[in-house]
């Protein structure tokens, strides 16, 4: 059965039609089906395009960013091997112990090849100002009461023979890191995959 | 067979009922397809958009952090730099640090110490001053170091005080590091600090 609803006359009546389905009421519908229900063929076909046009950059950007992923947690590897490394040089290894040396290390996946540079700082001298001694010694230094010597400046080794061994009182340090994520080829010329880090070691034993 | 049945409907109820009808009947329908497609691309693109700036916005972080770590081990530096010359210069620092409380660092006193001294007095500036990449570049050792320097921006006495027959005397100290680079292209300069506070210390013999 079939109902269908139309306006009669003016005076706002409508007409409710109840129909019992014969051949011809079926025949209309299978014309509604195919004239109004589906969906013709242009806009299937300008639906499919716009689609693709949507489709293409985001399966190209699911892939780039996948590549980007990577990038970034064989970054934060890099920067927390720097840190590891930079940390036992400065505070767990002696003064003499920090040498030059180099290696490559495979680590979550991200290959890193550091080389780390050490030196001695040349012509390392230390300004210091002394302190004239005076009698009677005084509880404050206020102006005129405590007299200083001019500012001077010695190599270490002027200040204690100790120091005259060769090894030097200080060091500078180069960190060089590059790396590789799984999907890519090293590239030591790449500045984006390549870490410089410099700090000093001092003789405090 | 046939009925027909006629009857007065509420207008409103006519009008849903005549929509209900017409979609599934017919012409309304046409082009549904294209205002599927439209939503569906609108709201990918939302999340695109979202994706994209928090991938950005994560690249940006990740650069800002090899900046940090730059300045972070510089700065480690002027501090190691620093406690060098602490270690090898144990009555300078000591006079210096006391002379900067306004203390006179000869004067023998128990408990907790201050002085009237003047800052012009005092020579821990001289000690501090020389802690620096401009007097010992790091490019002096290796090629590729230019853009790193360090310097210690401050270096104060907080406090004296006597304890253990020991007259001690802490000393904070404030490196900066910086590094000035290119970073993708764009010229960056970021400093890091770092304080650190040390004692030094001298054995007074009597209370």
């Amino acid at each position: 059965m079939r109902t269908s609803l139309a306006p009669r006359g003016d005076s706002g009546d409508y007409a409710i039609v109840c129909q019992s389905i014969d051949k011809r009421n079926t025949i209309d519908e299978h014309k509604f089906m195919t004239a109004g229900n589906g969906f013709s063929l242009i806009e299937i076909v300008v639906a499919l395009a716009i689609m693709a046009l949507v489709l293409v950059p985001v399966v190209s950007l699911i892939q780039h960013s996948h590549h980007q992923i990577a990038d970034e947690k064989a970054e934060a590897t890099v920067a927390t091997f720097a840190s590891a490394a930079f940390n036992k040089a400065l505070f767990q290894q002696s003064y003499v112990e920090v040498v030059s040396e180099s290696g490559e290390e495979l680590i979550d996946g991200t290959t890193i090849r550091w080389n780390l540079e050490v030196a001695q700082v040349s012509g390392l001298r230390l300004w210091y100002q002394r302190v004239k001694y005076h009698e009677p010694c005084g509880g404050g230094s206020a102006s005129g009461s405590v007299e200083l010597y001019d500012t001077e400046d010695s190599a270490p080794s002027e200040i204690d023979v100790k120091y005259n061994d060769g090894e030097g009182v200080l060091k500078t340090l180069k960190l060089t890191i590059t790396w590789r994520s799984y999907y890519e080829n090293f590239d030591e010329d790449d500045p984006r995959k390549r870490l410089v880090l410099a700090t000093r070691k001092a003789r405090l034993e | 067979m046939k009925n027909n049945y006629v009857g007065r409907i509420n207008s409103n109820l006519v009008k849903a009922n005549k929509l209900k009808l017409a979609g599934r009947a017919g012409t309304p329908r046409t082009g549904m397809a294209l205002w599927v497609v439209f939503c569906i691309v609108i709201v990918l693109s939302i999340f695109l958009g979202a994706f994209v700036t928090n991938r950005v916005e994560m690249k940006q972080q990740t650069k800002r952090s090899f900046l940090s770590l730059r300045g972070q081990w510089i700065a480690q530096g002027a501090i190691q730099h620093a406690l060098l010359k602490f270690r090898i210069l144990p009555t300078e620092s000591y006079d210096a640090s006391a002379l900067s409380r306004g203390i006179c660092p000869f004067f023998v006193a128990s408990g907790a110490m201050s002085g009237s001294g003047s800052v012009e007095m005092a020579p821990l500036e001289a000690f501090r001053i020389d802690i620096d990449t401009a007097q010992f570049p790091l490019s002096a050792e290796f090629d590729g170091l230019d853009g790193y320097s360090y310097t210690v921006s401050e270096m104060k006495a907080l406090n004296s005080f006597t304890k253990d027959n020991l007259r001690k005397h802490v000393v904070r100290i404030i490196a900066q590091g910086t590094y000035e680079g290119s970073i993708a292209g764009k010229e960056m300069i970021f400093t890091d600090e770092l304080t650190k506070t040390v004692d030094v210390s001298r054995a007074v013999s009597g209370p």
